[in-house]
């Protein structure tokens, strides 16, 4: 009896130690959005529930926007896209996709139909195959993806690579996968850019007739995806997005791209001939010379989804009210704050700070306090009028706070407080020094009327700025 | 295949499930097969060397038994089939640990016909444990010779007892008296015992805790101010040498531990190789604890054939010093090691002479020595004297360990003691924390072990089963988050493969 007891207490150990690593990996493990984080979650989506697959590298994470397709088509996509994604994980990533899913339509983004390298850097490696769950799949994917002299073992052992990541943990890495209404539980694939970088409009020969061999490898897998959406019966279209580093060699390579796309009776568009149609601005519409910004994303998506509208009959999931889809409702959600949050922390002066403000939804909190009535000049004192908010002297006994747009003074309590609010599980408070948010300080930069903005709903401060002297100061 | 390492880990845990279904009759068959092929994974051409000395150490101890040792023939007999035991032995040690050396030594002076012999001494490779599985052979033809043990007839229990996988590589050096008899009764040993299983498996997981978070962790401080000696000043180069003498003993401890615990989870005990060494409050005491088969292989094969203590005290001195010389040989070919046993040999000469003087001194200046003052105080020397050694054995040139230990002295910098450049020796103030840390728990079982003379194995065994759950998963995740290994890391594997 005791030695029955002796091995199932050594059983009940191991036991336990199984559970507390399977955890300690979800800790641990990668949450990086340019690769990984996407295929994970890809994993939890409703079966069958994804009737548009978007596959490439950053060129299509970063510029596709599912939110544009949501809220102007109502189609139900999903981006899996990695940094520098070849074509041959982009072939696994619609492999193990179609295990689960079966899409109408399948966007293959075609950037790297450019590359010449056979084989990527280790950072990219791990981008393109972590996000895989373990399998006979996932492995063989490793293998065709790792250069031929590495080794299969260092690269498999996921934990042996990020073990070591104990001093950048975050809350994130304990709260990721459990929560219902975060970022990542409606997370679809595309990440949006926040910053505007000025770029010139590539000019290049639009001839389609001449073309360049692509890489063997970069063919080969190029081929196996078509062959593979012809066997499967799905609409396969090939895109490439706008960039301004656009070349003829590129262009060449992509019309070889088209030449064996329409072998197999696919579309191949290069959206480098459409910055007209979608009004590409090169002022504002990119975060670097590669890729969009949350306002170039929405351009060019709208016309993404306007064919895909036209040539195929995806239906209009907006209209499902079984549940299946909330999460694109609230995906598309977030994506639109990424829009409003560019707006407005792209603007330089005051007046168009505040047209940007005047546009946010009421998931935004404002909150004012003027630090020093001096230094408000008659654009502040306009601001302050159309929130209510009296423009009077020697007023730092107040804060004002605008909550779905109704104004409330807010005076020094007995703890030293002004405001002291729970929203969901996010914490604001402000007090004499400056604003709290999840106990994070933000502290005005300058003195006149600071002004921060939060996110109730993403938890987070978007902007905290002084106008001073009817300046912006960040 | 080294013990921190997967492939290992999948070996042992295959090994001990056939282990545990096989039928008895089997088992010592499976560990002589397991222990050849964990040999041999690094490299099959080891295998021929280890399995050449087994069989002619064998050969050699079984007609030297067979001989009865009565008249001057047999006696000649005996003594010419040990020497021919001990010329293959030792032979096959000098030859691919000491040609180089030999070489660079004694150059031009040696005759053409022995420079034609170490001709490609440059391009030897080293023969993985081969120091250990000599010393292993050699013990057990001198007890055979001695009478201290009968010859095994059996090459079965022989072979394992020469190639027994957890000492293998870097010991502990066994006796047959120990280890033979154990094989010869395995098929009556019941294998799954739950305390053996605790016992071993805590061992490994000690051994794993001191190896991947402590020795490789300070690795790196050792590795970036001896890589470098010459930028640094007194106080990093002292406490790198402080650093060097915490990586050694974690590393060799730690793989004795994991040995033992290995040994242990299938029912075989082994030498307990450390004690605690550092708490020792003289360099004999330090020996007494610190790998503690080499140091009884030294003392029953070299010290008392030599004389031991039952002589003059000047020839008990010059036995001291040859015995001391000889360990640092076996350690490596080099001036270094040599000076490094000479220190030893001289510190613990230096000991016994000063011994009478300083009860003297104690007695005449009514100084206390029964407090923890006292015993703290010579603690500390004792570990300084040892750390001052370590430096020797630590460098490849002699002469850097002198220009070292010049430094330590003539290049005071206390100023690093309060900004933070120390945490730029490889250790940021993180790193540092999760070391301490992990150290501090070393020291309190160190000193638990002191006192309670029980190694981690026999501790756990006594605490119950929470306790001992709540120990093990502390330790197994500091390995799995804190431990050094994956991508990036070299697992280069224990110091001591090295000798």
């Amino acid at each position: 009896m005791k030695r029955v007891f002796n091995f199932v207490r050594i059983i009940a150990f191991a036991l336990l130690v199984a559970i507390l690593l399977g955890y300690w990996n979800e800790v641990f493990k990668f949450k990086d959005q340019n690769g990984m984080v996407g295929m994970d979650i890809y994993y939890s989506q409703p079966e069958n529930s994804v009737d548009m697959l978007i596959v490439g590298s950053s060129h299509a994470f970063t510029d596709i926007n599912t939110g544009t397709l949501w809220n102007e088509y109502g189609i139900a996509s999903y981006l899996l896209g990695a940094n520098v994604q070849p074509l041959s994980n982009s072939y696994h990533y619609i492999q193990e996709a179609l295990k689960t899913q079966s899409p109408e339509v399948i966007v293959l983004e075609g950037f790297l139909l450019t590359e010449d390298t056979d084989y990527m850097s280790e950072s990219f490696i791990i981008n393109n195959t972590y996000g895989l769950h373990f399998s006979e799949d996932s492995m063989v994917a490793m293998n065709d993806t790792i250069p031929p002299d590495a080794d299969l073992m260092e690269y498999g052992l996921y934990y042996g690579r990020y073990h070591s990541r104990y001093d950048e943990l975050s809350s994130e890495d304990f709260t990721y996968g459990t929560t219902s209404d975060d970022y990542y539980s409606c997370f679809k694939g595309f990440h949006c850019l926040r910053a505007v970088t000025p770029t010139e409009e590539p000019h290049f020969n639009r001839r389609r007739d001449i073309t360049m061999p692509l890489s063997l490898r970069v063919e080969y897998y190029y081929r196996k995806i078509c062959e593979l959406c012809q066997d499967r019966n799905i609409n396969l279209v090939i895109v490439i997005s706008p960039y301004a580093y656009y070349n003829y060699n590129d262009r060449m390579k992509y019309c070889t791209g088209r030449e064996i796309a329409s072998e197999y009776g696919f579309d191949f568009i290069d959206y480098n001939e459409y910055y007209d149609q979608m009004n590409l601005d090169f002022e504002t519409d990119f975060h670097d010379q590669g890729h969009l910004n949350a306002f170039g994303s929405r351009k060019y998506t709208s016309l993404i989804g306007s064919y895909i509208d036209e040539n195929f009959d995806l239906p209009d999931r907006r209209l499902d009210c079984t549940g299946t889809y909330d999460t694109w409702e609230l995906n598309a959600r977030f994506l639109d704050f990424d829009y409003y949050e560019l707006n407005m922390i792209s603007s330089i002066t005051a007046e168009e700070f505040f047209a940007a403000v005047r546009e946010l939804p009421d998931d935004y909190i404002l909150i004012f306090r003027i630090t020093n009535p001096r230094h408000i000049l008659s654009f502040t004192s306009s601001i302050l009028g159309y929130y209510d908010i009296p423009s009077i002297r020697f007023a730092s006994d107040s804060v004002w706070v605008v909550e779905s747009g109704v104004t409330n003074k807010y005076v020094l309590d007995d703890n030293g407080l002004f405001f002291d609010r729970y929203y969901g599980v996010h914490h604001l408070a402000v007090d004499n020094v400056g604003v709290y948010f999840d106990d994070d300080l933000f502290l005005p930069p300058s003195s006149g009327l600071e002004i921060n903005v939060i996110n109730q709903f993403s938890g987070s401060v978007v902007e905290s700025i002084t106008l001073d002297n009817d300046l912006i100061w960040r | 295949m080294i013990f921190n390492s997967l492939q290992f880990a999948s070996f042992f845990v295959v090994f001990l499930a056939v282990l545990f279904i096989l039928p008895k009759q089997v088992r010592v068959w499976w560990i002589l097969l397991s222990s050849l092929y964990f040999y041999s994974s690094g490299s099959i051409d080891n295998l021929a060397y280890l399995l050449s000395s087994t069989i002619v150490t064998w050969i050699c101890a079984f007609v030297i038994d067979l001989v009865p040792n009565v008249d001057f023939k047999t006696k000649l007999l005996r003594i010419i089939l040990l020497i021919e035991a001990l010329v293959f032995d030792f032979g096959m040690l000098i030859y691919f640990k000491y040609s180089n050396f030999i070489m660079e030594t004694l150059g031009a002076s040696i005759p053409n016909s022995v420079r034609l012999l170490f001709s490609n001494s440059s391009e030897l490779i080293l023969p993985i444990g081969i120091s250990f599985f000599v010393f292993t052979n050699t013990g057990y033809l001198f007890d055979v010779y001695r009478g201290k043990t009968r010859a095994e007839r059996n090459l079965l229990y022989f072979s394992l007892f020469a190639s027994f996988f957890p000492s293998i590589m870097s010991g502990p050096i066994e006796r047959a008296d120990r280890l033979i008899p154990q094989f010869r009764k395995y098929k009556d040993v019941k294998l799954f015992n739950s305390e053996n299983i605790i016992s071993g498996f805590s061992l490994i997981v000690w051994g794993l805790f001191t190896k991947m978070v402590i020795a490789d962790r300070i690795s790196l401080v050792v590795e970036t101010v001896y890589s470098q000696y010459y930028v640094y000043g007194s106080i990093e180069l002292f406490l790198a040498s402080v650093a060097y003498s915490i990586q050694i003993y974690c590393d060799f401890m730690s793989y004795s531990t994991i040995a033992l615990g290995c040994a242990k989870m299938m029912g075989i005990s082994i030498f307990d190789n450390f004690d605690a060494p550092y708490t020792s409050e003289s360099i004999k005491e330090f020996w007494r604890r610190w790998h503690i088969s080499l140091s009884t292989w030294l003392r029953d094969y070299v010290y008392i054939p030599l004389g031991g203590s039952r002589c003059s005290k000047f020839r008990k001195c010059i036995n001291i010093m040859i015995t001391f010389l000889i360990s640092g040989i076996w350690h490596g070919a080099g001036l270094n090691f040599i000076l490094w046993g000479a220190i030893h040999g001289v510190l613990q000469v230096i000991g016994d002479i000063i011994a009478p003087i300083r009860a003297w001194l104690y007695k005449k200046t009514n100084a206390k020595t029964d407090g923890i003052g006292y015993h703290l105080t010579r603690t500390i020397i004792t570990f300084l004297c040892v750390n001052f050694a370590w430096i020797f054995f630590r460098v490849s040139d002699y002469r850097v360990a002198f220009e070292i230990i010049r430094r330590i002295f003539q290049k005071p910098n206390w100023w690093v003691l309060f900004n933070d450049q120390l945490y730029n020796l490889g250790l940021g103030r993180r790193e540092f924390n999760i070391f301490f840390v992990s150290f501090m728990a070393l020291t309190l079982f160190d000193w638990y072990k002191n006192r309670r003379k029980q190694n981690f194995g026999d501790f756990m065994n006594d605490q119950p089963w929470y306790f001992r759950w709540v120990v093990l998963l502390v330790l197994l995740f500091a390995i799995l988050t804190f431990g050094m290994y994956g991508p990036g890391y070299n697992a280069a594997g224990f110091i001591y493969f090295d000798f």
